[in-house]
């Protein structure tokens, strides 16, 4: 049986973020907003997703003028199959443990 | 003839002559035979290693800085700086350490010349080309961009991708507390992620290997003539070259002088904690068993060297200058090396892939 490493609490708060926003895309930056987590969190992650599969990367059609284009995140099939999989896990563990109380999955968010 | 050859062309035959000339110099001592401490074969190998690595840099450097304009004078402020500093310490040791009664001056003060020219082109070629590095890489228009540019410059694959989404990022946000906060945790991050765990396997090969052969040539020359320590030991150069295959290791697989230079960093740490770590039982051994320091073989007993000197030898002051700062210098000349090596490489092949130096 394959192994599933249980993603870190700041990958399953940008999994979750990036689910939210659906079919939106978002910028990195954003992210660090929304969540409350440093640029050196948030990016790694979104580097480690990419590389996974999890996220469809883009970069930005028509930039301002002066301004780089930046790169743009939405998460993929295989990345909204793992929220479905996460969301089961923090029920079940919610249901599950009632002493000592659950580790939040969440981080800060 | 275009700069990029005649640069090559003139570092070599700059160092091919100094090289001569140190080589000369090592043979006229007389080898290991003379008795002197600093004669013989590994010596003669460390030289040789130094005005092969010296001249590939030189011309790699030379190349490039005449190739790109950005830099040149930092480049040349650094290398100025470095000559200075390495004047004033030549001149410092000439004034310690005058012409022994009855050594020829004129072979002193060429001694002094070649160790000025060879250690301080050294030291200046390094200084010249984190200088011009730096200043090509780090490209922005205040501090926070130029520090975030300069970190995630030379990233290779995907991460160069990262490394570029995070600067555009950068580039959209406008408050100058956000922009510090962004670029310091995002240059943070850069750092720690950018190059893999090469860097860190090969630089604890480096060490693990520094380690073994200063214990084998430390057992080996403690049962040749007592007139000679570890600095005159052949196998000793096997250090250095155990050192720059690490280095130049680093920087094809990281396929960057960033690697390289990530390498050679920590390369450098773990040799010098390694051999320190061999040098300094060894030295009390020396010390115990025969009474003789390790580094040089000289008798201890009567100079006033007790236990605690012998032991700490290794780790004096110009033990330190000339071989591990040396050894620093090698290995980031040797990220240069393996730089110039990647370019030539992909040159050959035709990759396009910008992240090469």
């Amino acid at each position: 049986m394959k192994r599933v490493r249980r993603p870190s609490p700041q990958m399953v708060a940008v999994l979750f973020a990036l689910c939210e926003r659906g079919k939106d895309q978002s910028h990195g930056y954003d992210l660090c907003r929304i969540l409350d987590l440093q640029a050196g969190t948030v990016y790694p992650i979104l580097r480690r997703l990419d590389e996974r599969g999890l996220v469809e990367t883009s970069w930005e059609q028509d930039p301002p003028q002066g301004r780089p284009a930046r790169h743009l995140y939405q998460l993929s099939a295989a990345g909204e199959d793992l929220v479905a999989e996460l969301r089961q896990l923090e029920a079940h563990s919610d249901r599950a443990a009632v002493t000592p109380p659950p580790r939040p999955l969440l981080g800060s968010t | 003839m275009t700069p990029r050859r005649a640069g090559w062309l003139a570092g070599l035959v700059v160092f091919a002559s100094v090289g001569a000339l140190e080589w000369a110099v090592t043979i006229d001592r007389g080898g290991p035979e003379s008795g002197d401490t600093m004669g013989g074969n590994g010596f003669a190998l460390g030289a040789t290693l130094r005005v092969i690595i010296l001249a590939t840099a030189t011309g790699g450097l030379v190349a490039s800085i005449a190739a790109s304009k950005r830099g040149r004078r930092a480049a040349a402020f650094a290398a100025i700086s470095a000559y200075l500093v390495v004047g004033l310490w030549t001149w410092w040791q000439s004034a310690n350490s005058p012409a022994a009664p009855g050594e020829d001056p004129g072979r002193y003060a060429l001694g002094l010349v070649t160790t000025f020219v060879t250690v301080g082109t050294a030291f200046a070629l390094t200084a010249a080309l984190i200088a011009w590095w730096i200043v090509r890489n780090a490209v922005g228009r205040d501090g926070p961009e130029r520090v975030l540019a300069l970190e995630t410059a030379s990233l290779h694959g995907s991460r160069n991708r990262w490394g570029a989404a995070m600067r555009a990022e950068l580039a959209s946000i406008d408050d100058p507390a956000q922009r510090r906060s962004f670029a310091r945790s995002a240059a943070a991050a850069a750092f720690r992620h950018g190059t893999g765990r090469w860097p860190v396997i090969l630089a604890a090969f480096a060490g693990i290997g520094a380690g073994v052969v200063v214990f084998c040539a430390a057992r080996i020359s403690f049962d040749r003539p007592r007139d000679r320590g570890i600095i005159s030991e052949p196998l000793m150069g096997l250090v250095v070259v155990i050192l720059v295959s690490a280095v130049v290791a680093g920087t094809l697989i990281g396929r960057s002088f960033r690697a390289g230079i990530e390498t050679a960093v920590l390369a450098w740490l773990a040799v010098y904690i390694c051999t320190i770590a061999v040098e300094v039982p060894q030295a009390l051994a020396w010390y115990h068993e025969e009474g003789i320091l390790l580094l040089d073989g000289e008798g201890a007993a009567g100079a006033g060297v007790d236990a605690t000197a012998a032991a700490l030898q290794p780790i004096s002051h110009s033990a330190f200058i000339f071989v591990s700062v040396s050894q620093l210098v090698i290995a980031i000349l040797a990220a240069a090396l393996g730089a110039g090596i990647l370019r030539i490489a992909q040159q050959r092949t035709r990759t396009p892939d910008a992240a090469a130096q």
